[in-house]
């Protein structure tokens, strides 16, 4: 029922198809000026095992970082019964739940694969959304589960790790060596700094792609894009931003208001790993329409 | 307000300039769109100005009069409880309401009154619930602020900024969106 439903957005497809093939062009051209250096092949070495360990214990590092603790049944019996039934009708295996202390309302997944997945929340987000609401929340880290985000992004960033790394150690690598070699060098350097730009941005790209699709992912085994669209409210935290001191008693107590030097809106725009919450909101109330018609 | 703003330290803006002034006039179209989500506009709308001595705000109360008398639109003064003085404008036509604070401001700054100029405050209602949208003359910009009890209804506020981002210049910065607790409308 679910899978009839699911009608495939070509536009997303298509957008994800030339980021990734962006990518992989700037990819291979930096490996190809890379390969002319022997001395780098362990730097290539040493990127791999980072990421390949980073990838392998993301359950434990990710709980680990964010202060997640992992909870059974018997602690939050209601959080497990509403994620085995949003996994029955995603068609994946139960995920182990954890549960991070903070007021802030957020969630995320993490986790190599479908049967080492973690699906995490913060308690503010308990608090914060209606059952509903946390259901939608819910689909939606399931569906970056279903569509291994982990490991799409962690193969997306290898070749812009190294990048990284040349760019920031490079120097290293000119110890010692002729006047030639120093050039050479140089011109790595050069590659690695715009490889690693380009890539970042276009790997910020493939993320947000990442969460339209996460966001129709939920609608889908939810049926209620609604539901999502109202949590999105809730947790963009804009919510949090907004003051409740009366404007006459602020202004009598700042002189003047001083507007952030930086507002660019294309920045924050290339930079950021989640879409403005105006377009999840716009894509999914399409997505509503649609489905009403089915 | 671009680079060059940023980089000479310009970008503190006060009431007096006009061009992002001209901004407060996207309200008319908007209204059309938020009737049709079903507010209706209140006949009156008001401007709030900072406190000033006596005898400026008594200026301010013969310059607005003088150049209001031949206006079919009424006023009242008063001051608040923070001691912000107001005008307050009626007008049962909302696109004449909007002209009418518009050019009452216009008088205002002209007399060098810019500074001292806070925002102004537009009505609707819903329902039985009031809805304001609030005019910023230093930022140039349009926030909501919905009064639910004694708290704010954050989510309907967030979501009528998004509906009506396309009309009006709408604060991106959502911790500038302040409270103006019971204006007097």
């Amino acid at each position: 029922m679910v899978t009839k439903a699911y009608k495939k957005d070509f536009g997303l497809t298509m957008r994800m198809f030339l980021t990734m093939l962006l990518l992989a062009v700037v990819y291979i051209g930096f490996l190809a000026i890379l390969s002319q250096f022997m001395m780098f092949t362990w730097v290539l070495m040493f990127a791999a095992l980072m990421l390949f360990a980073q990838f392998y214990y993301s359950d434990k590092l990710v709980l680990w970082s964010m202060g997640a603790r992992i909870v059974g049944r018997e602690e939050a019996p209601e959080l497990h019964a509403r994620v085995e039934k949003l996994c029955a009708l995603a068609d994946l295996p139960k995920p182990k739940i954890a549960i991070v202390d903070t007021n802030v309302p957020n969630a995320f997944a993490t986790g190599r694969n479908k049967k080492n997945a973690v699906v995490a929340v913060t308690t503010g987000l308990l608090r914060t959304l209606s059952r509903n609401e946390l259901e939608a929340v819910l689909a939606h880290e399931l569906s970056h589960i279903k569509n291994k985000d982990m490991l799409v992004l962690t193969i997306a960033s290898f070749i812009s790790m190294v990048a990284f790394f040349i760019m920031r150690y490079a120097i290293f690598f000119g110890i010692g060596g002729g006047r030639r070699d120093n050039a050479y060098i140089l011109l790595v350097w050069v590659a690695s700094i715009i490889t690693w730009i380009v890539s970042f941005i276009l790997i910020r790209a493939l993320s947000r792609y990442r969460e339209f699709a996460a966001d129709r992912g939920s609608a889908f085994i939810t049926g209620r894009p609604k539901d999502l669209i109202s949590a999105l409210y809730k947790i963009s935290g804009k919510m949090q931003r907004i003051p409740t001191e009366d404007l006459r008693k602020v202004e009598g107590l700042n002189a003047f208001f001083i507007i952030p030097a930086v507002s660019g809106d294309l920045i924050t725009k290339l930079f950021s790993t989640h879409p403005p919450l105006e377009e999840r909101v716009k894509a999914l109330e399409t997505l509503e329409k649609m489905m009403g018609r089915i | 307000m671009g680079l060059f703003d940023t980089i000479f330290g310009r970008r503190v803006r006060t009431g007096s300039d006009w061009e992002t002034n001209e901004r407060i006039l996207d309200i008319s179209s908007a209204s059309t769109m938020l009737e049709s989500h079903g507010m209706r506009p209140i006949e009156s709308a008001g401007i709030c100005f900072k406190p000033m001595s006596d005898s400026d705000f008594e200026r301010v109360i013969s310059d607005v009069n003088e150049s209001m008398s031949g206006e079919r639109g009424r006023h009242k003064y008063t001051t608040d409880e923070y001691g912000y003085h107001w005008i307050v404008v009626y007008d049962d036509e909302f696109d004449g309401l909007v002209e009418l604070v518009h050019s009452t401001v216009k008088i205002l700054t002209k007399n060098g009154f810019g500074e001292r100029l806070l925002c102004a405050v537009f009505g609707f209602i819903e329902n039985e619930n009031r809805i304001y949208w609030v005019y910023s003359y230093k930022r140039g910009s349009f926030y909501p602020f919905v009064p639910l009890d004694k708290k704010r209804d954050m989510e309907k506020e967030v979501k009528l900024a998004s509906l009506l981002k396309e009309e009006m210049n709408i604060e991106k910065d959502a911790s500038c969106w302040y409270p103006i607790w019971n204006p007097p409308l």
